[in-house]
């Protein structure tokens, strides 16, 4: 009698989270349970650094001796690209100003640190020690040092959970730095980044970069997100198969950059705006094409 | 010592779960799994308590855990109830009789919970992809709770001692 009783009771609870909208009641005592859990993570994080050190350490350790004269090769182009980029900057900075145009990747963000990784094993989230105090609202993008890692799900005094690109409920619209040909970047459960929704007919390239397209105005236009994998399709398929390589890793611990605004395009959702390209659980899962304009 | 101290301790033991469950285990994650402390100490609850009892610890630890996740409010809770009703049936039973027998039986129920969250989540659309799901996340998940359910097991073994306030096979089959 007990299990018919509890089970009733969740099933109940469960038909009306999913029904509810992000403001219902429920989702509002989630809320209010993450700030009241917000303590608890800091301290366990404080706890366990010494582990996360050593399993930092372990991770690697591996690294092979052609891996780290790579690594080393690798820092020497960039920093000699960044050199280069730098010059471009200044050149596209004056060349704006003469013509009178906005910069189009002004964004102003606020530094957050992740205070702890997925609270379980469905669903790809971090938390940060930022929230609505802040300034923070749900369905703002949020990046790190090299790129896009996710947005903003739900939002605490204190903290706030972020779903990244890389859970299977996430979708980023996004193209291809190179052809600007569009797709829909979504995660999976093991956490590869596929690219979808790009015909056969579209030359993408092992290498290219991924950057987002601006379309669904959730996320900003022009941020990093990745670079392509792999490229695979049969002469039957509609769409090529696609597996990008995520710029930038979320496994550490690390400051983030939380988006709050854009001279050009960040327009934070409310739960409801999921009506373009990019979504993630806060604002629907994406369907059809990116429908972006350049 | 009042007769309701195991359901004190039961309760206490619940909310240090808890809280540990809203720590600790993010961070003792491997490979993206993270430890379901919950469900583990609710089929160790179960092995030791009538299934009434334990379905319904299991149903506000399943609601609880929940709230300080991030899925969808009421899958764990329905997900625990069944399992641990399940387990508490079957703790009088013949595989639950000695210490080996209890810790297998809580073994496979942590297996068969991590299939059902896969049932439910790809009932409410949450996972795309049942076979990734099982691969990714059940397999995994299974191995490192099947480890921490064996803990316990061993926790509440030297806290309890060996008796169980669950009635014994040989108790309920009627005498001849």
């Amino acid at each position: 009698m007990s299990l018919v009783a509890c089970c009733l009771c969740a099933v109940v609870l469960l038909t009306f989270w999913m029904r509810e909208p992000e403001t219902g009641a429920l989702h509002s005592i989630r809320d209010k349970s993450t700030a009241i859990t917000a303590p608890l993570l800091n301290a366990g994080a404080f706890i366990t650094t010494p582990l996360r050190a050593m399993t930092s350490g372990f991770d690697s350790a591996h690294l092979s001796e052609d891996e780290y004269q790579q690594l080393i090769s690798d820092n020497e182009t960039l920093r000699s690209e960044n050199v280069q980029l730098q010059e471009y900057q200044q050149e596209n900075d004056r060349l704006s100003a003469l013509l009178g145009l906005k910069d189009a990747y002004g964004l102003e963000s606020t530094g957050a640190r992740v205070i702890s990784q997925s609270l379980d094993s469905w669903n790809r989230t971090i938390t940060i020690n930022k929230g609505s105090q802040a300034g923070l609202r749900a369905g703002m993008p949020v990046m790190n040092a090299n790129g896009l890692i996710g947005q903003t799900e739900s939002v605490g005094p204190d903290s706030s959970l972020v779903r990244l690109i890389t859970d299977e409920q996430s979708a980023v619209g996004v193209f291809v730095q190179s052809n600007r040909v569009e797709g829909i970047l979504t995660g999976s459960s093991d956490g590869t980044l596929y690219l979808r929704y790009v015909g056969v007919d579209s030359a993408v390239k092992v290498g290219d970069n991924i950057i987002t397209s601006g379309a669904g105005g959730v996320y900003p236009k022009g941020i990093t997100v990745g670079t392509v994998y792999s490229v695979d399709f049969q002469s039957t398929d509609i769409y090529q198969t696609i597996v990008v390589h995520p710029i930038t890793k979320v496994d550490t611990y690390e400051e983030v950059l939380v988006v709050t605004g854009s001279e050009a395009t960040v327009n934070p959702g409310d739960g409801t705006s999921g009506t373009g390209a990019d979504s993630s659980a806060a604002t629907g899962t994406a369907t059809g094409t990116a429908t972006a304009g350049e | 010592m009042p007769q309701n101290s195991p359901h004190r301790l039961n309760v206490i033991g619940c909310l240090l779960v808890l809280v540990l469950q809203a720590g600790l285990a993010p961070h003792i994650a491997i490979m993206s799994v993270v430890p379901d402390l919950s469900m583990c100490f609710c089929i160790v609850i179960a092995m030791r308590t009538k299934p009434e009892a334990a379905c319904i610890y299991a149903f506000f630890m399943g609601l609880f855990s929940d709230l300080i996740a991030t899925g969808p409010l009421g899958a764990s809770a329905i997900v625990f109830a069944v399992i641990t009703y399940i387990v508490a049936r079957l703790a009088p039973g013949m595989f639950c009789e000695s210490y080996g027998g209890r810790v297998f039986t809580a073994i496979g129920a942590v297996i068969v919970g991590q299939i059902l969250f896969a049932v439910v989540y790809s009932i409410i659309g949450t996972v795309d992809n049942v076979y990734y799901s099982l691969v990714m996340r059940v397999l995994p998940g299974a191995v490192y709770n099947a480890l921490i359910v064996v803990v316990f097991s061993l926790l509440f073994r030297k806290s309890h001692g060996k008796t169980s306030s669950a009635t014994s096979l040989k108790d309920r089959l009627p005498k001849i």
